[in-house]
């Protein structure tokens, strides 16, 4: 094993890394959608209250692994685990802490390229007097590589390329490269996600039109924040407040073990960890709800958010919404909007390239451009696939299967791991070493019962997602000697693509198309398990490697 | 703004806000932190 020297310049340095890495896309994007589909007001009492139980205890857990890990020299998941675990199947469960990393990047830096050039043709005022349909058709022919953007065919593989270039110079300069980025990106995001937050808190009915009369952002804001009681006993409210928890906070990736283990030996962890996991929270709730919703509600109305709320709103509507401001505001809110989503996305992204380069120095000595250069090459073997089949659900297989379903799996057995193998008692006082604050003695209590119990609950909700996601008529039917049917969207019926077949029912004329996307969805699954076998492979290598020279 | 709405809006982003102000404060208190 080699010995790295690398460690952080500055606390805060470390704590914008580290919240740089949690705040992404989904702040802006997952959270106001998730809201407005569960009830508006009522959402975030759940999510609150999982943020107390899940969030906050899966980022004592894993700063604790990283910082433990690190203490021996181990700055990835597969010996970080194995160190705590003293089994050697550990470290093949470590596995999931590199490759979920190099799988998600390589999808999301593609929508980060998009980001960019958002930013560019927002200044060069390519959508300027455009329709809402010329916009939105834009963004349909560029993710499909239809267009050609400048006149260049193919311009979006050539944009996902610098991209991925660019993440991979960064990672390349070290953790002081990416503390640079986050020193720069942080601020900046913060700053752009005022200007258009207090735009969507100040500009109420004024920007009505005729053909949406009654458009006003307070509605926006009122669906958002306006508590409904009743809807707090349905699971399904609750199911996605976990959700969004999980997602919002990066845990279950192993890239905050990896920025934990360059960490001091003493060095506190229980404040950093609170400070980056509340400022995610500041970010999200307090900026993400104050942007999409009601900017939207203000020129369209909360009617035609309720019905479109979704993911395609930022690239698809928000251009469309900044040009009717008119003027130089139009192309500031442009900036704003698509730079803040580029830093909230290259924060993130950086801290997927460090646990693959971590393991690679510790187990084979490779130098930083080396590490950082094999992750490119990885994350474009990967990522090529989902740039060019992106129409055939290539992109959205990564995303399930890497981005959803491996972080639920994978943050269950570590906090197991922490609590109740390596032992609760242990795991307390490694949290609580060199701490600045003193946590309460409830977390304790909370990370070896509750969060495992609702981190399998996440799962079990996944697995068997009842039809409509109905769960009070599942469990109702359940009672009454009715069958529980799941619904396509379950991880079981997913399986077995009935999600596509349910697609391709509703249009039988597009048959010929969904059984592509059938088998491109089935190759994007055997990728993904090719990417777990070679990395499972490799830290098979380095446990040869480690006992050659030992013996 | 309705007033549930209002005092939603006052509670939670008030206590988010307030934290991740505290926890700041107690970082910048002590920068470079190490032992």
């Amino acid at each position: 094993m080699t010995k790295t020297n690398e460690s952080w310049g500055s606390r805060t340095g470390l704590i914008l890394a580290m919240a740089g890495n949690a705040v992404g896309l989904g702040n802006f994007l997952r959270f106001p959608v998730q809201a407005i589909e569960n009830g508006g007001g009522t959402f975030i009492i759940p999510y609150l209250v999982c943020f107390l139980l899940m969030g906050l205890p899966l980022l004592f857990i894993e700063w604790s692994l990283g910082r433990f890990g690190g203490k021996s020299g181990n700055h990835s998941t597969p010996y970080i685990l194995e160190s705590m675990g003293s089994k050697p199947i550990w470290k093949y469960i470590g596995v999931f802490g590199i490759f979920t990393n190099i799988a998600v990047v390589a999808y999301y830096t593609y929508i980060e390229s998009w980001t960019l050039i958002y930013v560019v043709h927002t200044l060069t005022g390519t959508f300027s007097g455009w329709s809402k349909e010329e916009i939105s058709t834009f963004f349909t022919l560029y993710v499909n590589l239809e267009g050609a953007d400048f006149g260049i065919p193919y311009f979006p593989l050539l944009v996902y390329l610098f991209v991925l270039g660019i993440n991979v110079y960064i990672l390349s300069t070290g953790l002081g490269g990416i503390e640079k980025v986050a020193k720069i990106g942080m601020p900046l995001l913060i700053l752009f996600g005022v200007i258009l937050a207090v735009k969507g808190w100040t500009m109420g009915s004024s920007y009505a039109s005729a053909e949406f009369p009654d458009a006003n952002a307070w509605d926006g804001i009122n669906f958002l924040w306006t508590p409904q009681f009743t809807s707090l006993a349905d699971p399904k409210v609750w199911l996605a407040a976990a959700g969004q928890i999980f997602f919002t906070l990066s845990v279950g990736m192993g890239s905050i073990q990896c920025y934990a283990s360059y960490l001091k030996a003493n060095e506190d962890i229980a404040l950093n960890s609170m400070t980056a996991g509340f400022t995610n929270e500041f970010v999200e709730v307090l900026l993400g709800s104050a942007i999409v919703i009601p900017i939207a509600a203000g020129f369209l109305g909360l009617d035609w958010v309720l019905e479109n709320a979704g993911f395609g709103m930022a690239f698809q509507t928000m251009p469309y919404l900044f040009q009717q401001w008119g003027g130089v505001f139009s192309v500031i809110a442009g900036v704003s909007w698509f730079g803040l989503l580029f830093f909230a996305g290259i924060t993130s992204s950086l801290a997927m390239g460090t646990p693959w380069m971590g393991f690679m120095k510790d187990e084979f000595g490779w130098s930083r451009n080396k590490g950082a250069f094999s992750f490119g090459i990885l994350a474009l073997i990967m990522g090529i696939p989902t740039v060019l089949f992106y129409s055939y659900g290539y992109f959205d297989e990564y995303d399930y299967w890497a981005g959803t379903v491996s972080l639920v799996i994978f943050a269950l057995l570590e906090t197991i791991l922490f609590s109740w193998i390596f032992g609760i008692d242990r795991g307390w006082a490694e949290l609580n070493r060199g701490a600045d604050i003193r946590l309460p003695l409830f977390f304790k209590w909370v990370m070896k019962y509750v969060t495992p119990v609702l981190l399998l609950l996440v799962f079990a909700g996944a697995l068997f997602t009842p039809e409509g996601n109905d769960w009070v008529g599942a469990i109702q039917g359940l009672t009454e000697g009715r069958s529980w049917k799941l619904d396509s969207d379950s991880l079981l019926a997913k399986l077995s693509f009935e999600d596509i077949y349910l697609e391709m029912e509703k249009e039988p004329e597009r048959k010929a198309f969904f059984d592509l996307k059938i088998k491109f969805s089935g190759w994007a699954r055997t990728q993904l398990a090719l990417l777990f076998l070679f990395i499972a492979g490799v830290v098979w290598y380095a446990f040869i490697h480690r006992k050659s020279k030992t013996s | 703004m309705n007033t549930s709405a209002l005092i939603l809006v006052i509670l939670t982003q008030g206590t988010i806000l307030g934290i991740t102000a505290y926890c700041f404060y107690r970082v910048l208190k002590k920068p470079d932190q190490t032992s």
